[in-house]
């Protein structure tokens, strides 16, 4: 509880094979992270998904999900498996291109 | 509810690592929306949807069904009776006196009448704008000026679009006026 | 006045065994902590940023994953299947927080997790970090006991006579009693385009607050005869409409000494060629109150103005500016008579119309309909201002990129929905009239636009009480008028739809028939008037009848058209 910071116990360790894809997206991620260019991407795609109408459909499908399956039984996890599959596949091209333009744009 | 990936690690990191940010970032706004549900519905903060959901069936209802529908005591778009059983010309013909000029008008024709013979509209703000070019002193029209200007420094009573409205508004009837400045019983049937 | 309690705008809910334990045993002393961490982005966004967190990897399996979670108790930072492990070894290390949302999640129960203290302890973090800094731009928050917030009283308006406990429900099987229409129905006759001016009319003759100040005499034409010389003022002369429609006679009533009333009071809208009936509105209402504003010496700037056409139209307005850079917020309100609506034009519907142009729109949203729900949740989203708009923010004291937000501070008694389906392009330099179908509801809650209600969504919905949670007016509404336009921009035709009793009337100008709710469900709505429920049932009640049985033959040969 104070500010320590312990390192969780290793019950379920897995070997932390150390792939070097993984190792250059970490490196990437974290200059995103700290040049802050990441919040600002994140900002970007979701005014976009609000513009098109994304988020407010995707509001939509959890509230009437949640609305199905009782608002107080309703578990975070129900709602985001919920609207992944949709969520994932009705961002319009015009919108991913963007975001892709702007993070090739990053990291050349 | 872990989102893994679920990228092909054989394609090359190039092209694959925008599309895996990309990838990223949606589910990261996945996971803000539902959370946000999430929240709203345990704290009981999202609104009727069966209340907006009843709503729109009617009105998809409503919409479907007047499609083909002839009722409400019309008959091809003309009405048969009012509520009263009364049936009305298709210009008023009540006769009354002009409270301007005194002559006698029938109601149809009053608001013409009276556009004239108060020298309003659109035909006299030209012509006391042409005459008052002409003789500036003598316009014969000096108050509906001041009336005008004392108006539009009123607008404040409501914000501010009704107002951007009005001049847009009165910039069209400029704009359109001339195509309707027949006679009113040749415009459109639809024209009241 | 009636009292009776009104919906808190949020409950509790009760938490889990888990979250309950660790606040037992930790009190708040977590939460404090975290308060240091928190990082406030300028659009509100919360998030818990601290410098070990920066690779944002699972300290467990170094995966890059989407959700991190900071463990309350060892400060451990997980994925999410490594948060679920370390729940389950280590007991009492349940309560974790979502680092990316300030959110409380329970390991055990397996679920975002809600307390008003941690919710509280955030709040405060806003209110520390920006208030000193711009103390008027948290103007919305008002630190308000819980306990006090959670009951609340619903003042009903009392408006010229006094309300009764009024619970009634609207009945929805009620019919009319076959042998009387109710009172106040009479057709308007056309004096030569001037519908317009009746459609305005009619809705104003059924607006239950103003048919009540006109029908108790609140406006005495004797009196007011005796003060302005020998003519009748605007008022009296809508007096005289209200007296002639009220009186049970049946043949149309001409208007015209309305008309030429009207016509010396708005001299640059004296012209019978077509009018905009929304225009035409917003200017009688103006009259109205300069009229009585004149008379009484009231409050000119309409503020707090008790003249007729305030009390009855007058809501307040409240529009956010955040400065994107630093999050200072300035507050403005603005006194409305009614609410402008634009239809989305985004809205994929408008496809068939000359704006495909925008890019980003074409979107697989394609077969919802334009609903006025719609158009009221796009007048109070934040909307970002254009880099040619930027404003001066007062606490950078540079031009800054800012978001603006609407939202309604108050309520009116009834509410004017104008939808802006005139539109005019000022690089096309044309105008045209966007004829879509747009649904409206009979039954309309306002409560999401309240500033209330905005400004607690823009600060994540958290348990926390804002000012405006006390309002006195009840956001229900119900629908009482619907003017639609038919026809061309430059030469259409306006017909009111009135309810009364539950019961609709098509009033077009001469022509008042009794129609179906469908079809009034079905029109091209150009202005929608709600009033409170509570005046809306109210004025059922008042309504007396008028007897038709001594009618001549309902079933006359076709004769009339227009």
């Amino acid at each position: 509880m104070s500010g320590t910071l312990n390192r969780p116990p290793t019950t379920e360790a897995e070997d932390v094979h150390e792939d070097p894809d993984l190792t250059l997206q970490r490196i990437i991620n974290a200059k995103l992270v700290e040049s802050g260019e990441k919040e600002l991407l994140k900002e970007l795609l979701r005014e976009r998904l609000i513009e098109c109408g994304w988020s407010d459909e995707m509001k939509k499908h959890c509230l009437s999900f949640a609305r199905k399956n009782g608002s107080n039984n309703v578990t975070l996890e129900d709602l985001i498996n919920a609207i992944t599959p949709k969520g994932r596949a009705s961002v319009p091209d015009s919108v991913k291109e963007e975001l892709l333009q702007r993070i090739r744009s990053f990291l050349a | 509810m872990s989102l893994s990936d679920d990228e092909n690690d054989s394609m090359s990191l190039n092209s694959q690592l925008p599309a895996h940010l990309f990838g990223d970032l949606l589910d990261s706004i996945i996971i803000d929306v539902a959370s946000e549900c999430h929240r709203a519905a345990r704290l009981g903060l999202d609104r009727n949807l069966e209340l907006e959901e009843e709503e729109m069936r009617l009105s998809a209802e409503a919409r479907a069904m007047v499609v083909d529908a002839t009722n409400n005591g019309e008959v091809n778009g003309k009405y048969i009776v009012d509520i009263f059983g009364q049936t009305h010309p298709s210009i008023a013909n009540d006769i009354f006196e002009c409270m301007n000029c005194g002559q006698s008008i029938m109601a149809g024709r009053f608001a013409p009448h009276l556009e004239k013979c108060m020298g309003k509209g659109r035909k006299a703000r030209l012509k006391a704008r042409r005459s008052s070019r002409l003789a500036q002193n003598r316009s014969a029209r000096g108050s509906s000026v001041s009336v005008h200007s004392q108006y539009s420094s009123t607008s404040q009573l409501s914000n501010n679009t009704p107002v951007r409205i009005m001049k847009k508004m009165n910039d069209f009837g400029e704009r359109f006026s001339a195509e309707i400045s027949k006679p009113i019983h040749l415009v459109n049937p639809l024209v009241p | 006045m009636n009292m009776s309690s009104v919906r808190s705008p949020y409950t509790v809910p009760p938490p889990c065994n888990h979250l309950a334990g660790y606040k037992l045993k930790n009190g708040l002393s977590g939460y404090n902590s975290l308060q240091e961490s928190l990082r406030i982005a300028p659009s509100g966004k919360l998030a818990i940023f601290r410098p070990d967190l920066a690779d944002s990897s699972c300290s467990s399996c170094n995966g890059l994953r989407t959700s991190l979670y900071l463990c309350l108790i060892c400060n451990s930072v997980s994925c999410l299947d490594h948060t679920l492990s370390h729940t389950r070894s280590c007991l009492g290390h349940e309560i974790v927080v979502d680092i990316d949302r300030a959110e409380l999640y329970c390991g055990s129960c397996r679920d975002q997790v809600y307390d008003p203290d941690f919710d509280r302890a955030v709040m405060c973090k806003y209110i520390r970090e920006v208030l000193p800094r711009g103390r008027k731009g948290f103007e919305g928050i008002g630190i308000v006991s819980d306990r006090s917030s959670k009951r609340r009283r619903l003042v009903v308006p009392v408006l010229d006579s006094d309300f009764s406990a009024s619970n009634q429900l609207i009945r929805p099987g009620y019919q009319r009693a076959k042998s009387c229409h109710p009172l106040g129905l009479r057709g308007l006759n056309n004096l030569g385009n001037t519908c317009f001016m009746n459609s305005i009319l009619q809705v104003l003759l059924h607006a239950p607050p103003l048919r009540n100040y006109f029908l108790n005499d609140k406006h005495n034409r004797e009196a007011c005869r005796s003060t302005s010389a020998d003519h009748f003022c605007l008022l009296c002369n809508i007096d005289i409409i209200f007296s002639a429609v009220f009186s049970g006679e049946m043949s149309p009533f001409s208007p015209a000494q309305f008309l030429y009333s009207w016509w010396q009071h708005a001299a640059n809208l004296a012209s019978y060629e077509q009018q905009d009936a929304h225009e035409f509105f917003i200017s009688l209402l103006d009259g109205i109150h300069q009229k009585e504003g004149k008379c009484k010496g009231l409050n000119k700037d309409g503020r707090d103005c008790q003249c007729i056409a305030h009390r009855v139209f007058s809501g307040l307005l409240r529009s956010d500016v955040t400065c994107m850079s630093c999050g200072f917020t300035s507050t403005t309100y603005d006194p409305c008579m009614d609410i402008s609506l634009h239809l989305d034009t985004n809205n994929p519907l408008s496809a068939d119309s000359p704006n495909k142009a925008n890019k980003s729109n074409s979107s697989s949203f394609s077969n919802s309909t334009a609903t006025l729900i719609g158009c009221l949740d796009l007048f109070t989203r934040p909307e970002k201002l254009g880099s040619d708009q930027k404003l001066h923010c007062q606490n950078c004291q540079e031009r800054q990129d800012s978001v603006k937000q609407l939202s309604i501070r108050r309520l009116p008694l009834v509410l004017c929905l104008h939808i802006k389906r005139f539109e005019h392009s000022i690089v096309r330099k044309a105008s045209r009239k966007i004829d879509w179908y747009l649904q409206f509801p009979f039954s309309l809650d306002m409560d999401p636009y309240l500033s209330s209600s905005i400004v607690r969504k823009r600060f994540g919905n958290r348990i926390f009480s804002f000012e405006g949670d006390e309002s006195e007016i009840s956001s229900e509404f119900e629908i009482f008028a619907v003017i639609t336009h038919s026809g061309m921009l430059e030469s259409g035709h306006y017909v009111t739809f009135v309810r009364l009793r539950n019961l609709w009337y098509k009033c077009d100008d001469s022509w008042v028939t009794e129609v179906d709710e469908k079809t009034v469900r079905a029109s091209q709505c150009y202005m929608v008037f709600y009033v409170q429920k509570m005046l809306y049932c109210k004025g059922n009640e008042e309504l007396s009848c008028i007897p038709i049985s001594s009618q001549p033959d309902a079933f006359l040969p076709v004769v009339g058209c227009c």
